[in-house]
């Protein structure tokens, strides 16, 4: 990708570290899913199917591999996030057959053939899921580390409670903690994507 | 003076979706823990589970059997580290694996090396260490007999430890011959940053050149110590800073991971992962140490002040002296004729502390901020009212008058808004539903730390802008901030300007802490963007084909990606026409920026709560919170709304609930988990009405704008647990306000 | 975390013969606890015997009016049957937890989480429940958040459940099979107290699973409620919470069971508080003295104290509103 910035503005990528609004200079070195190590040289790897965000994939994988190492090292998805390994966060929140799950606490050798939505699965295309495009516009996160987790419990969330009412938002999204503390906007971003959601129905 | 209320729909000021929205919304964003290379080997730090001993012997037999591990180090086998931590700014006064002493819980003893994460976890585990175990300091108080002086060797605090203004005044006279007094000890708990992302790193060398993947608020500082550590000049270290998942101050400095890492990386001749446990972030990348803090308040009936007194001992490590600048701000508060302050550290056995969101405001506002509400009770006088008569408008420690100072107007408005008026004074004197309700206040002064900052800025023939500084993005919305700035400075509009940002291959600027990306940064910028505008323009009205060929520079204006006539504003011409006839060069300008000091800088708030409490299951909830802030001009109103809101929460959490205990007998941390360690959740969160002054402060910085990250924070808690002592009768000096403090 | 045999069972009949083969076995479902007590290296199972899929999920009608919850039924059930016949449970589950976590714990694996005491979840501490004989370091350390009811010299730490205090007011039994077959076991006596073997939690067998839970069906179960007190609004263990459920008839209490969460190191039934309410009506001198008798026995520490004022204060709000909502 060269060091340049698309013309039309959403569809601009920010990549820090260099952070740039265009491409980072180390880019080529980062690795695809395809070309990950894997773990054969683990010492016993067991053979696994999972459907990740409707592509079926093949893998071999350590027991011992939380279903988020397994999404993050070994299919290279990396929006679920590892905040504190212990359940406790909901960063790492992905979609377990269209349920909301924590990732961290669950091993991959318990999912075989189960179909697994991260944020990375959400958009149609270049069209934004209602709850990401409610995201961006509520400036629903600051640093962004807790927002797939949110994004997904959100949607999740939309889905259990079909036009939820607004007080009864906070409590349902209690298990996404946000140290930056876009509550306020995670709440409204949620609360508009479910008007939107409504209207489309 | 009014306080703008409406919000620009473009330009500065506007309330623009951040430039990276996107990426956060589709898991597109990248950390650092989601930097994956070839051939990239996983590492775990092994760390120590005592607080004070050292390491009899250490056996990695059995961990270098296990499978798939390259390699263990431990400080028998380490390689020489370059340099001395005094000589190198490293926050910790040792660096890793130096020897076998310990003298805090969580202190790291050997990094492991592995193919997967799996392996090097399972072999981590497996690593021996026997232990010769000595008496440990495991809490402030058992140290604070031995409370001293910080001797200035080991830390160069740029604030007064001790002060009596005026110099030769006898405050402890002015005390006894005040009309009314108050004298309460305050104390804080250690405190932690808990940043969702936790400490990571991914070391990489290439020849003799290491490439540092490290979320960082300070890519060039971190460099600095890392070359230094490892004997290289600058130039051999490049340090990246990907999106950072939240810092809090926890990323400001280099810590032991990142060396180890580094060093992991070349025994193994790979690049090396490091993430650290959410346990290890706890002990590993600093804390807000406990403080316990005394002050005397001396007034007159009328309510003006006469003295004030405020002496702060904090724990400090045992191998250094850091003193928390609770202090910091005690002068610049109140207009009292006298004051004394005074800062002692004690020794306990824990971990380096370091700058924790508005350090030393955000503890010292909590006491003198309810010091201050205890005395507009002795006084029977409103403690609005009691700020209003105590009002500074030069601040005493420097002398010097503020660039801008509107805390008054801030307080009018924010008590408006709040309906301070219908609140009764008596304590349990307002109830609903079986609630006690309580109404407190607090105000907030945060001074800026000077820093210099550098940009750059280059206008491009296709009619694009870049930015580029080493700036990160911990959240705050620095890569928007700098793009809004330099599409108001170039006229090229926001979307067609890019941002590059957290490398060390950038101008060097400000750190992401302290409250200084936007005054610094965002002025090296703004100066930058002008600059560039400005050749361009002269490029224009120099050049006979340009249809602004012969104009003052002054008539011609930017916007649009055009360049244009004042006056008429059909005669111009696009940057791209203008460089397309130059060759199709970019212009490129370069600005550093260094603050004028003629001036105080500093930012100011007012904050006002609303408490409910069950009076037989006595949690407290916070139902309603107005804050008011005075931080000159804002440059994105949605985010700073955003950081604004985030920043009392942030305060609520340590009022209400915060709190990292280190256990009585051994020194380690009990709550070390996010499980134990609670910080607010969504339903602990009201609404949060933020109001700005937005009042540019041009005498500050040339774009009139000011940090704003601390001053956010900072007195939250005081109004807080002053709500809860006009809600309850209990004046609770200990945070966080837990249920326990108020059953029975 | 060390390496384990992972295996799949195909039926209870082999999840039971695999249990018994391998003393080291452990059995898992939701996976919400086991993971990371498996990651801090306080289980070190030699098997995981996953348990998902042997339709143990369902749930339905007893013949006297009871539910028998399948003990891979996960906590998220909205199921009606429960919201109607045993609000206190489902209000239980609801504030346990987050979403997230409800969407994976099981019934079963709820009853066997193990206890939240961080000297516990920290091996680097002295805990006679994780290695028998090795001390207790909370009993010179910070005991605030720990028990006041039931507690031992060996063992004072809280069962953090919410959903088993809701069990013990609902009298639920526990339905389990071994090898020898299946037994039943009261929900009071599934749970010990720490005693001298605080390893000792349950009175499950090593080679026992379970397979339900039996909701009897009782007068008082659909006049049940749950009150859950914290430290914050949500996502977060009870410092104190009571499950009470009250049969009213004619104005007088026929039968009550009240039961504490977050005091002790099991589920506690509060049997005094129950007899201050018998036979009296069911109004505020009644409860102001059940909710008195509730920490009859009560031994707290110096630093939780607060938990005697709290459990009382849970119980009287818990049985108002259930006094109230009639």
């Amino acid at each position: 990708m060269p060091d340049e910035v698309s013309p039309h503005p959403s569809r601009r990528t920010v990549v820090a570290g260099g952070l740039t609004v265009g491409v980072a200079v180390a880019a080529g070195t980062y690795l695809s899913a395809a070309g990950a190590e894997t773990a054969s040289a683990a010492d016993a790897t067991r053979s696994l199917s999972l459907i990740v965000n409707g592509e079926r994939l093949k893998l071999a994988v350590d027991p011992r591999s939380s279903l988020l190492d397994t999404l993050r090292d070994e299919v290279g998805v990396t929006g679920p996030k590892k905040g504190c390994n212990q359940g406790a966060c909901g960063a790492c929140t992905v979609l377990l057959d269209g349920r909301r799950v924590l990732s961290c606490l669950t091993f991959a050798v318990l999912h075989d053939g189960q179909e697994v939505t991260t944020v990375e699965g959400l958009a149609d295309g270049d069209r934004l899921h209602p709850v990401q495009q409610a995201f961006m516009d509520h400036d629903a996160f600051q640093c962004g580390f807790c927002t797939s987790g949110q994004i997904m419990s959100a949607v999740a969330l939309l889905e259990e409670q079909p036009g939820i009412t607004e007080d009864r938002i906070p409590e349902a999204m209690s298990g996404n903690l946000c140290r930056c503390a876009a509550y306020c906007n995670i709440r409204d971003a949620i609360a508009s994507a479910s008007d939107t959601m409504a209207k489309g129905r | 003076m009014t306080s703008r209320t409406e919000v620009p729909e473009s330009g500065i000021g506007a309330p623009v979706n951040r430039v990276e929205a996107r990426d956060k919304v589709t898991g597109s964003a990248r950390y650092t823990a989601d930097v994956r290379l070839r051939d990239m080997a996983h590492a775990t730090v092994v760390t120590s589970t005592i607080s004070a001993g050292r390491v009899r012997r250490i056996d990695t037999t059995r961990a270098l059997a296990a499978p798939g591990v390259l390699t263990v180090i431990t400080h028998r086998d380490r390689m020489p580290w370059r340099s001395t931590p005094a000589d190198t700014g490293y926050l910790e006064n040792r660096f890793p694996l130096a020897d076998d002493k310990i003298t805090y819980y969580g202190q790291h003893l050997a990094i492991v090396v592995a193919k997967n994460l799996e392996q090097s976890l399972h072999a981590a585990s497996l690593v021996d260490i026997d232990y010769e175990v000595d008496a440990s300091v495991p809490t402030l108080d058992e140290a604070m007999p031995d409370a001293y002086t910080a001797n200035g060797r080991l830390i160069r605090p740029p604030w007064p430890q001790h002060l009596v203004l005026p110099p030769g005044a006898d405050p402890q006279a002015a005390l006894a011959g005040a009309d009314v007094r108050t004298d309460s000890t305050y104390r804080v708990p250690h405190f932690s940053h808990v940043p969702l992302e936790p400490g990571a790193v991914v070391a990489e060398w290439s020849g003799g050149t290491l490439t540092l993947h490290d979320c960082s608020q300070d890519v060039h500082g971190h460099r600095e110590v890392v070359a230094a550590v490892f004997g290289l000049p600058p130039e051999r270290v490049r340090v990246l800073s990907p999106l950072v998942g939240g810092a809090f101050g926890n990323k400001t400095d280099v810590w032991g991971h990142s060396l180890l890492a580094a060093h992991a990386a070349r025994v193994v001749r790979r690049p090396v992962k490091l993430v650290l446990s959410r346990k290890q972030v706890f002990t590993s990348t600093g804390h807000q140490p406990p403080i316990v803090q005394r002050i005397r308040l001396g007034a007159g009936r009328e309510g003006r002040l006469a003295v004030i007194l405020h002496d702060t001992v904090n724990a400090t490590e045992m191998r250094g002296d850091r003193p928390e600048p609770a202090i910091i701000s005690t002068a610049s508060s109140y207009a009292a004729p006298v004051l004394a302050v005074d800062a002692k550290i004690a020794k306990v056995n824990i971990g380096p502390s370091i700058s924790l969101r508005s350090p030393g405001d955000a503890p010292g506002s909590f006491a003198l901020e309810s010091a201050m509400d205890e005395l507009s009770y002795r006084l029977g006088m409103d403690p609005l009212e009691l700020r209003r008569r105590n009002h500074l408008n030069t601040d005493p420690l420097t002398g010097k008058p503020w660039s801008a100072k509107h805390l008054l107007q801030a307080c009018e408005l924010g008590a408006e808004r709040f309906g301070w008026a219908r609140r009764t004074a008596e304590p349990r004197s307002m109830r609903e539903g079986g609630e006690l309700v309580g109404y407190g206040m607090a105000t907030a002064v945060r001074g800026e730390i000077p820093d210099r900052a550098r940009a750059e800025v280059e206008i491009r023939a296709d009619g694009t802008a870049q930015v580029r500084t080493a700036t990160q993005e911990i959240g705050t919305g620095a890569l928007t901030l700098v793009a809004q700035i330099t599409a108001a400075g170039t006229g090229v509009p926001l979307g067609r300007v890019s941002v590059r940002a957290g490398d060390t291959n950038l101008p060097r600027t400000a750190g992401n802490a302290g409250s200084r990306t936007t005054g610094y940064t965002g002025s090296a910028v703004h100066l930058a963007a002008e600059k560039a505008r400005r050749a361009a323009v002269r490029m224009a009205v120099t050049d006979p084909d340009s249809p602004l060929y012969g104009l003052a520079d002054g008539e011609v204006e930017a916007a649009d990606g055009r360049l244009f006539h004042r006056d008429d504003t059909k005669r111009g011409e696009t940057y791209r026409a203008l460089l397309a006839r130059h060759d199709g060069k970019p212009v490129v300008a370069e600005a550093s920026y260094t603050p004028r000091t003629s001036h105080a800088v500093a930012t100011f708030g007012a904050h006002f709560t609303e408490v409910r409490i069950d009076p037989d299951l006595p949690r407290v909830r916070v139902t309603r919170h107005v804050a008011v802030f005075d931080v000159g001009r804002i440059t994105n109103h949605k985010a700073a709304r955003n950081q604004a809101q985030g920043g009392i929460v942030f305060g609520m959490g340590w009022a209400l609930m915060e709190k990292l205990t280190p256990d009585p007998v051994s020194g380690r941390y009990v709550d070390a988990a996010l499980t134990d360690y609670h910080i607010p959740v969504n339903a602990d969160v009201p609404d949060i009405e933020v109001l700005f002054i937005d009042e540019p402060d041009t005498i500050a910085h040339p774009h009139g704008s000011k940090g704003m990250g601390e001053v956010v924070s900072v007195g939250v808690a005081a109004s807080i647990a002053n709500a809860v002592h006009h809600a309850t009768g209990r004046r609770i000096t200990d945070l966080p306000i837990t249920p326990d403090k108020l059953v029975g | 975390m060390e390496p384990f045999q992972y295996v799949h069972a195909r039926s209870v009949g082999e999840a039971v013969g695999l249990l018994a083969r391998h003393p080291g076995a452990e059995v898992i479902a939701g996976a919400t606890d086991l993971t990371t007590l498996m990651r801090d290296g306080i289980r070190r199972p030699s098997h995981l015997i996953d348990v998902n899929g042997l339709a143990l999920d369902e749930i339905s009608a007893l013949p006297d009016g009871g539910l028998r919850i399948g003990a891979l039924c996960r906590n998220a059930t909205d199921d009606q049957r429960i919201v109607r016949g045993f609000p206190a449970l489902v209000e239980a589950l609801r504030s346990g937890a987050s979403p997230q976590i409800r969407n994976r714990a099981t019934f079963g694996g709820n009853l066997l989480q193990r206890v939240r005491c961080p000297y516990y979840r920290q091996p680097e501490f002295a805990c006679n429940r994780r290695d028998p004989g090795s001390g207790c370091a909370a009993l010179d350390g910070d005991s605030s958040r720990h028990a006041i009811l039931g507690t031992s010299g060996s063992c004072i730490a809280v069962h953090p459940s919410d959903c088993a205090v809701a069990l013990q007011a609902l009298d639920a039994e526990v339905v389990v099979r071994g090898p020898r077959g299946e037994r039943r076991i009261p929900i009071d006596a599934f749970h010990r107290l720490p005693g001298r073997t605080p390893e000792r939690e349950v009175m499950l067998r090593d080679d026992e699973i379970i397979l339900a839970v039996e909701l009897p069906g009782r007068a008082s179960s659909a006049h049940s409620h749950y009150v859950k007190f914290r430290e914050r609004a949500s996502y977060a263990f009870a410092l104190a919470s009571a499950a009470v459920a009250v049969e009213v008839r004619g104005g007088t209490v026929r039968s009550a069971r009240i039961a504490l969460g977050g005091v002790a190191p099991k589920p506690w039934r509060a049997r005094a508080a129950e007899h201050a309410l018998l036979g009296r009506p069911f109004g505020k001198d009644a409860i102001d003295a059940a909710a008195r008798a509730a920490t009859k026995g009560a031994a707290p520490r110096p630093d939780n104290t607060y938990k005697v004022s709290l459990a009382q204060a849970v119980v009287q709000r818990a049985l108002t509103e259930l006094g109230g909502a009639r």
